[in-house]
C-alpha cells in the first residue's frame, strides 16, 4: 500500500521501499525528506531503500551532498539505500561539477535493486 | 529575442532559476545532455548567490546565429565579491579542499563563461550553452 506524506510518496515492495522522486529538488525537501524516510524505516522494520531519480530532470552538486546525508543516515540504521533511474543527462552534469558520488550505489532498475537488498540480506 | 528575469533571494529561487532554464532549454529544442548541462550550471552559480550573497538576478535569453541556437544566462548578485577570481577557478582535488562556489565545474558544463566581481559589491556571471545543430 503506497503511503505519501508532505509529497513524498513511499511505496512498499516486499521488505523495502521505493520512493519515486518527482519534479525538482531543494534543501528543504531533501530535508523532510530525511526526516520522514528515517521515521519510515523505525515503524516499518524496512530492510532497503531505493531511490527512483527517474523524475528528477534537475539536480546539482549541493543536491547531492543531500542525499549523501540521507544515504548515510539510513545506513547508520542498517538499512542500505540504492539509486536508481538517474538520466544521462543528470550524471553528465553531476560528474562535470564533480559532485561527490563515491557513495552512491546503483542499480540499473528498480527490480535490480529490490535483488540486491535481496541478496545483502542473504547473506547478512 | 525576449528576456526573463528571475529574483534570486532564497533556496526556493535557485530552484526556479533552474527550472526555467531546463523549460527553455526544452523549448527551443536543446537535446537531453545540453539541457542539463547548462540547467545544472545555472543552479550551481544561484546557489552561490543564496549562500553568499545579499540577493541577486538570473537574466535568461535566446541567442541565435547562422549555424545554432543558444541560452545565455547572466547572474548578477549584490554581495561581498570575490576576492581572488583565478584562485576560484582553479580546480583542486576534494583532499585539498575548495571554495565551495563550484565555479571550475559550471564553467566545463557550458561553452561561454566570464565572471567579473568586485569587492563590496557584487558579482557578474554570464554563461552561454549553445546547442550544435
Amino acid at each position: 500500500m503506497t503511503f505519501s506524506t508532505d509529497g513524498i510518496v513511499f511505496q512498499p515492495i516486499g521488505d523495502a521501499v521505493i520512493i519515486p522522486l518527482q519534479g525538482s529538488i531543494d534543501a528543504k525537501r531533501i530535508e523532510t525528506l530525511r526526516q520522514k524516510l528515517l521515521d519510515y524505516i523505525q515503524i516499518h522494520k524496512t530492510k532497503g531503500v531505493i531511490f527512483d531519480f527517474s523524475g528528477i530532470e534537475i539536480m546539482d552538486a549541493d543536491d547531492m551532498q543531500g542525499f549523501k546525508r540521507i544515504a548515510k543516515a539510513s545506513e547508520l540504521m542498517g538499512v542500505p539505500a540504492v539509486c536508481t533511474g538517474l538520466t544521462d543527462g543528470l550524471v553528465a552534469g553531476l560528474i562535470t561539477v564533480k559532485a561527490d558520488t563515491d557513495w552512491v550505489v546503483v542499480a540499473p532498475s528498480v527490480k535490480d535493486a529490490l535483488r540486491g537488498i535481496a541478496c545483502k540480506h542473504k547473506r547478512s | 529575442m525576449q528576456t526573463q528575469k528571475i529574483v534570486i533571494e532564497k533556496e526556493e529561487d535557485v530552484s526556479l532559476a533552474a527550472l526555467s532554464v531546463h523549460i527553455l532549454a526544452e523549448k527551443i529544442g536543446f537535446s537531453v545532455i545540453a539541457t542539463s548541462a547548462i540547467t545544472t550550471a545555472t543552479s550551481e552559480i544561484a546557489r552561490n548567490v543564496v549562500k553568499y550573497a545579499t540577493r541577486g538576478w538570473a537574466t535568461l535569453k535566446i541567442l541565435k546565429d547562422e549555424f545554432r541556437t543558444g541560452i545565455e544566462v547572466v547572474i548578477l548578485d549584490i554581495g561581498p565579491g570575490i576576492a581572488d577570481i583565478d584562485n576560484a577557478l582553479k580546480d583542486r582535488t576534494s583532499t585539498s579542499g575548495t571554495l565551495g562556489l563550484g565555479l571550475p565545474g559550471t564553467k566545463r558544463l557550458v561553452d561561454e563563461f566570464s565572471i567579473e566581481s568586485k569587492m563590496g559589491e557584487g558579482t557578474t556571471v554570464r554563461m552561454v550553452k549553445w546547442d550544435q545543430k
